[in-house]
């Protein structure tokens, strides 16, 4: 299956059968059984695996014979699953692979990849089951010590400053991170914050799983830094056809500008 | 009827009617305020084990004014009272010291707040989650369900650590390897341990110290952070990696070794070895341990 073809959506899964799906690294194995639904899964080792199965009817993998598995018992006799795409719930923070810096007066664009979550719903209307990262990126702390920060996910790839250096990838979306440097000083890009909770996803035309655009906005040499979320996605945005809107938010942001302190969004 | 009402009417215009009214009026407004007051702090709930506190603190001091104002308004004397109250005190004052040690401790840790309800401390041998901070002792919880009471004056003296009063938290792991090891290979060996287990931090990077040459072992500290929830788990989940990791790379965790030396002009030590059938007689094995470190 292409990284272009949709893994998300609404399947059926009768009762008595499995269905199992290969989304990146990881394998998930969904069974119906009467009264109640198994999953289980698995993550491989190499986040860079890019493959992308689909399998219904599917033989019940070993880990559904296994404690591994989770069950759920529903009332209802539904046998539709429906499998979608979430981003992270807490802040990505990405580092370039060697000092990257932006002058004063300059606006660039770097484009930062982040991992996806796979979330699992039955019946109709859709119930949540589960929710589970096509690849459980590390933990990480982003803060100017150890007392103040935040958790973040580290994303365990580097901002590119070519779109052509990040991989078209089932369970990873790119995001476009425009930076604005107008104060009179260096901006150093080596750590960066990208709150991907607050962004909408999107498909474009070409296959690739985009997120809203992220404007940084630094204005002058103080400690602060305008945060604006959006732009991506909307009709005519990217290419011909435009975006094809995946999956909400998350979490809704309070305003589309946010002001963050420097300190919160970038790193040296 | 009437009779009933005139008596009653007739009784109002009494002043000890007007006691009983006034004492009756200081109680309500001293129960209204009492009321308030509460309801104001528990609002407060960023300092809620403050409050805890503050609020019988406060209620005590409202009712017991309450109490005196309402007796005063009933006629009694208060010089008799409160010089009542002082022998008592008094009295109360020797009988009591430790409590009001505890309680004046209480206080002390109340305005320095180094720990809230819910943290977990370790005080002395004992690692518990905090229950309560009450007028006279901190209740902890221990892993075991124990309840576990110290005196406020105790914690006041004690050394004591607040070991979630920050969001991160390092584990640092105690290692030893085989003098025969590469040291290089060892601490590469342990970074990739760290970075394959998503609950170890990015960022802070883990922390590699050399601690020294120990008896059996080059002595090494891994310490990595994690968040203060995974603490028990990432420290639990590391030992197992590392083990595997070593065993994989055919690193040697050592024991203890032990060279025994009977001196530089020792003869090879004898050995003898006993037997049923026919090696009951002695034997010489001649690889006596002669020299110190033959590990």
């Amino acid at each position: 299956m292409a990284a272009t073809v949709e893994w998300w959506g609404r399947r059926r899964v009768p009762v008595g059968s499995s269905g199992r799906w290969r989304i990146g690294p990881l394998t998930l194995w969904i069974q119906r059984l009467d009264g109640e639904w198994r999953v289980a899964y698995d993550r491989g080792d190499d986040p860079q695996d890019v493959s992308l199965q689909e399998e219904i009817p599917a033989e019940a993998g070993d880990l559904l014979l296994k404690d591994g598995v989770t069950r759920y018992v529903v009332a209802g006799k539904s046998e539709e699953v429906v499998l979608s795409a979430a981003l992270a719930d807490r802040p990505v923070v990405t580092s370039s692979e060697k000092p990257l810096s932006v002058p004063p007066g300059e606006q660039v664009s770097v484009y930062v990849s982040s991992p996806l979550w796979v979330r699992v719903e039955t019946g109709k209307p859709a119930k949540p089951l589960c929710e589970v990262p096509a690849f459980r990126p590390s933990d990480t702390w982003f803060g100017p010590n150890t007392i103040d920060g935040e958790l973040c996910y580290a994303s365990r790839t580097f901002h590119r400053v070519q779109l052509d250096d990040v991989p078209v990838r089932p369970h990873r979306a790119t995001t476009e991170v425009k930076i604005k440097n107008s104060a009179r000083s260096m901006l150093s890009l080596e750590r960066m914050q990208v709150p991907v909770m607050n962004l909408a996803l999107y498909r474009a035309s070409d296959g690739r799983l985009w997120t809203e655009d992220v404007v940084f906005e630094r204005s002058d040499d103080n400690d602060f830094v305008a945060l604006r979320l959006g732009g991506r996605g909307k009709p005519g945005a990217v290419g011909p056809g435009g975006a094809k809107l995946v999956a909400e938010p998350r979490v809704q942001a309070s305003g589309n500008v946010v002001v963050r302190a420097f300190s919160s969004l970038f790193s040296r | 009827m009437s009779q009933t009402l005139s008596a009653v009417y007739k009784w109002l215009q009494t002043e000890q009617a007007h006691a009983v009214l006034r004492a009756s009026a200081v109680v309500l407004i001293g129960l209204l305020l009492y009321l308030i007051v509460r309801h104001r702090l528990r609002r407060n709930k960023g300092a809620f084990a403050q409050s805890v506190i503050l609020r019988k603190v406060v209620g005590f001091v409202i009712l017991s004014v309450t109490c005196l104002w309402a007796l005063r308004e009933l006629g009694l004397k208060m010089e008799v009272l409160l010089g009542a109250a002082g022998i008592l005190t008094v009295a109360l004052g020797f009988a009591s010291q430790t409590s009001a040690s505890n309680v004046i401790s209480g206080f002390f840790l109340m305005a320095e707040r180094p720990f809230s309800v819910g943290d977990l401390i370790k005080i002395g041998e004992t690692t518990g989650k905090v229950l309560s901070i009450d007028f006279l002792s901190v209740k902890l919880r221990t892993f075991d369900n124990r309840l576990v009471r110290i005196p406020n004056e105790s914690m006041l003296k004690t050394e004591f650590s607040n070991l979630t009063k920050f969001p991160i938290r390092r584990v640092d792991l105690q290692i030893g390897v085989a003098y025969k090891e590469n040291v290089g290979q060892v601490r590469r060996i342990l970074y990739e341990v760290a970075d394959g287990n998503p609950l170890c931090l990015d960022e802070p990077r883990p922390f590699f110290f050399y601690r020294g040459y120990g008896d059996s072992a080059l002595q090494l500290t891994f310490g990595v952070w994690t968040t203060q929830e995974n603490y028990f788990e990432v420290q639990t989940s590391l030992y197992i990696e590392i083990k595997k990791a070593f065993d994989r790379a055919g690193i040697e965790i050592p024991f203890p070794h032990l060279s025994l030396y009977t001196g530089s002009l020792t003869d090879p030590m004898p050995v003898r070895l006993v037997g049923n059938g026919d090696a009951a007689g002695a034997t010489l094995l001649g690889q006596g341990a002669r020299g110190a470190g033959s590990e």
